[in-house]
């Protein structure tokens, strides 16, 4: 069934005139007598907001956290009395501030939190961890700037990369940057850049992501049970804000590791900030690595830039914010008979977040993001591609916190996608896939906060419109529910349950381990949209301070997967099949942390199937365990260390039935080829019955931060693979070859910053 | 601290001391590979039959065992007519890795005509069965584009366009060739005319046409002129060579065998990296290919002026 676009509309006005209700505070108060207090917290050198921090109200021991924005709201405090919130973040001095609430106000305490100095030697203990009892985050991991800066450096540091240490998370490989979410393909993945999509978010064959980690301020990382605000994608999503840029003072650094030079630029204008990264690639022998000792002609780059602008005498509790990114990766094969090959993203986005004098605060966007790769073949055999893809999003999204502590959310995104893709498959059949559509959705989600132990979040995203299918989107309403219940102060019992849906694929060879060409295109008419329905269920434990343990079980069903036909021979075969998919499994993360020392462990036991046609395998990614251990320690005086040691069951992969001698031919007027013109051919068995040996791999890093004249400086030494264990990637299928991931890897990184 | 580092050592050595042992091969019989290209250009037409193989270390090229299949018994029908091959042997010219003589099955009465069905029976001394059904290409006499050059005259067109009829989701493969001959040698010579000619790292290197879906091709004059050039070489006696003209001769692949071929054209480039690869056959029973190709040819008269412009006659 299909919303009609009379209701569209009019459903856009009853959102309309509630928020104009809620404007004017005609909505009666759950409780008389309370207020509310609100903020953003900064680093005071640079005005950058920080996410995550601790707020405390230490009398009323009533908390919350920052939110990706620095932002935070703590309603329900009775009023006209005295109180001290404290403010603590890892890393900073904690700030103790005195207010008093006025009834049915908001009062504002902006705070700016100073960085404990590098010459202090250690972090400084953050006051006591804000728990926030009833938060409806299960599936969700955040990462702060603190936590990007400790991650290991590694060849090129990657938030994809740090990203394949959480439970749930899945690699298939040193080599690649792509990763796999409870079961899901990784173009079920959504990476959104400060609320724009990036279509390939991978430089050089996907081994490292486009996303600088010296660019990013947050991240919040969903494995499943997303609200209803997040749509598009059945996996996970990735939400990654950049840096505001210093508004305090100019800055500038540079870093070169083996692979890449990279600068950043960042200072104060009237009223706001900016900053500015570059990153560009200079040398590929590092590359050699990863591609078996394969020199590859390749160069990438990424450049973004943002600026911001809040000016309270223009709109109060204002901030205009245009980003733009850049990335592009090039394959330039001097020899004319072998291809060249090109990818690149382009974002531009303007976002307007307001905050209100009231409860409300609210961001309208407007975006473009483009995608386009292509294969020119020039003189060579390989077979042209071009992709073209262009997304222009709308999307506005209101946020109201009652003074119950509830939270009412609404918002819509109007999404106009065009996609171009000219190609040929393997048997020489030409198709064009392009299409273009516009996607309306618009979502409504409330938080039931107004209990101590208990939160609920219940949402829907309904499909205004479908890019997909002219036969009807089963998935037009997408339910989304989130509950917490905290049975002991140090015990919460967590699930979660949803339905989403997906329009956009990528046309991905199961059978490629390193993929050159992924393009993307929305779901052929022929085939409906992409669904999953998701369950997932745990327990978040609080045993101390220092100590948490978070376990959570997750089963999800997928529908309608876009899966290539491998055995297309007719340009009428269809180009996708619909495959279905079941996963299930528990993940297990433990962590310590009492400085200096941390340590984090997490195991994860899944399974994953797809069916295609009838038939079950497993996917490439399916691993029965993976374990893995991390342990990082602050020695003071700017030295810091890390060690990781990952463990998966060995991958699925096609056992071989044998060889035979295929025919090849090239020029039929030579002798006859029929004679002698044969290579070996490898027969295959039952897709992916068989398993690979086990993975397992231990890097340590160490850091040191000095401050050199003017200069703040920071060098990085990290060894991959300690123990030279030879990981098996995969077998040649011509040779038979056995090609191993990465060896026992000394790298290096420098950045200096002014 | 001590503690943390026991509880990472532990399973560190536990799963060092892991076994990285593996076994790439699942259970399986043998499979058998038919594989024959029946040619109009010929009445001499070869099948060869072979067998899978599993070697030990599972590196195929050093498993020089002959795997080809004798005392099968295997024919051909066409316009209702059976073919019955017979088997024989020639010796090998590639000797790198096998150096047993090439097995093979034959008959040297069977030419065929175009737009026809070929049907092949193999019963192997196993007591199964390989078989196939072509169709071979539809060329019909007024195959070529009316078009089409005849006559090269550089003073009335810049360059040589060949085109014929489109057959569908089939290959061509053409190839351009000039005809003259040498004093004092009788024998009729050809020199191949690329499509074009590309500069690679300051030298310039023809290009010769390749199968194709593409059903024409151009010819630039520049190219043209510069095969010619080449046919005296260094040879000041220009005079001593004599053009005759320009042949295109045309393969046409039937549809079973353009898509082997384009499947043969997978390894796209030299980094994707594919472990499974899709694999064409149309041997019901077993694999391999079963196809056919049909070849015509197309004369191209040049002017003797521009030959006469070289020095040649």
């Amino acid at each position: 069934m299909q919303v009609s676009y009379k209701n569209f509309i009019a459903f856009l006005f009853k959102i309309i005139i509630v928020l104009t209700i809620i404007q004017f505070d005609l909505i009666p108060a759950y409780a008389q007598g309370v207020g509310t207090i609100r903020g953003i917290v900064t680093d005071s050198t640079n005005g950058e907001p920080l996410a995550f921090c601790n707020v405390l109200i230490n009398k009323l021991n009533l908390g919350a956290s920052t939110d990706m924005h620095g932002l935070f709201t703590i309603s329900s405090i009775p009023a006209n009395k005295h109180y001290t919130v404290t403010i603590s973040y890892v890393g900073y001095k904690s700030q103790l501030i005195p207010f008093v609430v006025n009834r049915n106000k908001i009062s504002e305490i902006n705070v700016a939190l100073s960085p404990v100095s590098l010459k202090l030697g250690t972090v400084e203990t953050v006051g006591k961890k804000i728990i926030e009892k009833n938060a409806t985050d299960i599936g969700l991991q955040r990462i702060s700037l603190k936590d990007i800066e400790m991650t290991p450096k590694g060849v090129e540091s990657d938030i994809f990369r740090s990203l394949q240490s959480l439970p749930g998370v899945q690699s298939t490989g040193d080599v690649s940057a792509r990763y796999y979410v409870r079961g899901s393909s990784s173009n079920e993945n959504l990476v959104l850049l400060n609320g724009i999509t990036i279509y390939n978010p991978f430089h050089a064959f996907g081994m490292f992501s486009v996303i600088d980690p010296d660019m990013i301020n947050s991240v919040e990382f969903y494995k499943g049970g997303y609200g209803a605000e997040f749509g598009g994608r059945l996996s996970s999503i990735l939400d990654i804000i950049t840096k505001d840029g210093n508004k305090n003072d100019y800055s500038a650094s540079a870093s070169s590791s083996f692979l890449t030079a990279k600068t950043l630029f960042e200072g104060p204008i009237p009223h706001g900030s900016f900053i500015f990264t570059g990153r560009q690639s200079y040398s590929t022998e590092i590359l050699k690595k990863f591609l078996n000792n394969q020199s590859a002609p390749i160069s990438f780059y990424d450049l973004s830039f943002k600026l911001n602008y809040s000016n309270p005498d223009f709109i109060k509790g204002s901030k205009f914010i245009v980003t733009s990114f850049i990335s592009g990766d090039n394959l330039n094969n001097n020899n004319p008979f072998l291809e060249n090959m090109n990818w690149s993203n382009k974002l531009l986005g303007f976002d307007w977040f307001q905050l209100t004098d009231s409860p409300l605060y609210f961001d309208l966007g407007v975006s473009w993001s483009g995608f386009s790769g292509n294969v020119d073949p020039k003189l060579s055999s390989a077979k042209p591609k071009n992709n073209q893809l262009d997304d222009i999003t709308l999307k506005m999204n209101f946020n109201y916190v009652y003074e119950s502590k509830d939270e009412l959310s609404i918002g819509a995104e109007i999404k106009n996608i065009s996609t171009l893709l000219i190609l040929q498959n393997s048997f020489g059949v030409e198709t064009n896939l392009g299409s273009s559509g516009t996607n309306i959705n618009v979502y409504a989600k409330y938080k039931f906060m107004r209990y101590d132990n208990f939160g609920a979040d219940v949402g829907v995203r309904l499909a205004a419109t479908s890019l997909a299918s002219t036969n009807g989107n089963p998935y037009y309403a997408q339910p989304r529910v989130n509950l917490t219940y905290r049975i002991f102060p140090a015990v919460a019992l967590k699930a979660s349950w949803g339905i989403y849906e997906q329009e956009l694929t990528t046309l991905s060879d199961e059978n490629e381990v390193i993929s050159l060409f992924e393009p993307w295109i929305i779901i052929p008419n022929y085939l409906k949209p992409a669904g999953s329905i998701q369950y997932s269920a745990g327990m978040t434990t609080d045993f101390t301070n220092k100590i948490s343990l978070d376990i959570e079980g997750y089963y999800k069903t997928m529908q309608n997967i876009p899966t290539l036909n491998d055995n297309k021979v007719s340009p009428n075969d269809p180009d996708l099949l619909e495959a279905t998919g079941e996963s299930y499994g528990w993940e297990f993360l433990f962590r310590y942390n009492n400085d200096p020392l941390s340590f984090t462990a997490s195991y994860t036991l899944s399974w994953a199937y797809k069916n295609l046609n009838g038939w079950l395998y497993y996917p490439r990614f399916d691993s029965r365990n993976s374990i893995d251990l991390t342990l990082e320690y602050n020695f003071g005086n700017g030295w810091f260390g890390s060690a990781n040691w990952v463990y998966n069951s060995g991958l699925p992969f096609t056992q071989s039935l044998g060889f035979y001698n295929k025919l090849y031919f090239q020029d039929l007027y030579e002798n006859n080829p029929v004679f002698e013109n044969y290579l070996p051919f490898q027969i295959l068995s039952d897709k992916d019955l068989g398993r690979l040996p086990d993975y397992h791999r231990l890097d340590l890093s160490l850091t040191k931060s000095f401050n050199l004249f003017f200069m703040k400086c920071q060098i990085d030494a990290s060894i991959i693979n300690v123990y030279n264990r030879a990981n098996i990637f995969y077998f040649k299928r011509d040779t038979g070859e056995r090609v191993n991931m990465l060896p026992f890897l000394p790298t290096a990184t420098l950045k200096v910053q002014i | 601290m001590k503690r943390i580092l026991y509880i990472i050592a532990i399973p560190v050595l536990f799963f060092y001391s892991c076994s990285n042992s593996l076994n790439p091969y699942a259970p399986a019989r043998p499979r058998y590979i038919l594989n024959g290209i029946i040619r109009n250009d010929t009445s001499f037409q070869v099948v060869t039959i072979t067998e899978s193989y599993r070697p030990s270390n599972f590196n195929p090229t050093p498993d020089t065992e002959d795997v080809s299949i004798k005392g099968a018994e295997v024919n051909i029908w066409y316009n209702d007519t059976l073919y019955a091959l017979r088997d024989s042997s020639i010796n090998r010219i590639d000797t790198s890795r096998y150096t047993s003589k090439v097995n093979f099955y034959y008959c040297n009465n069977l030419k065929p005509g175009p737009n026809a069905d070929i049907e092949i029976q193999a019963l192997l001394p196993n007591g199964l069965l390989l078989s196939s059904v072509i169709r071979t290409p539809d060329v019909e006499n007024d195959f070529f584009d009316p078009a089409s050059v005849t006559v090269f005259d550089p003073t009335q067109i810049s360059q040589v366009y060949v085109g014929w009829k489109d057959l569908g989701n089939v290959y061509y493969a053409p190839k351009i060739s000039i005809i003259y001959y040498q004093k004092g040698d009788t024998s009729q010579k050809e020199i191949s005319v690329p499509l074009n000619y590309v500069n690679q790292n300051g030298n310039l290197v023809p290009n010769y046409p390749q199968p194709t879906k593409i059903n024409f091709f151009n010819i630039d004059l520049s190219t043209i002129n510069q095969v010619m050039s080449s046919i005296a070489g260094s040879d000041k006696n220009k005079s001593d060579f004599t053009v005759s003209k320009m042949m295109v001769d045309l393969i046409v692949y039937d549809s079973n065998l353009s898509t082997y071929f384009s499947s043969l054209q997978q390894s796209i480039d030299g980094f994707t990296v594919q472990l499974d690869a899709s694999d064409y056959s149309n041997i019901t029973g077993g694999f391999g290919i079963f196809g056919s190709y049909y070849k015509v040819s197309y004369r191209i008269d040049i002017t003797r002026a521009y030959i006469n412009s070289f020095g040649y006659n």
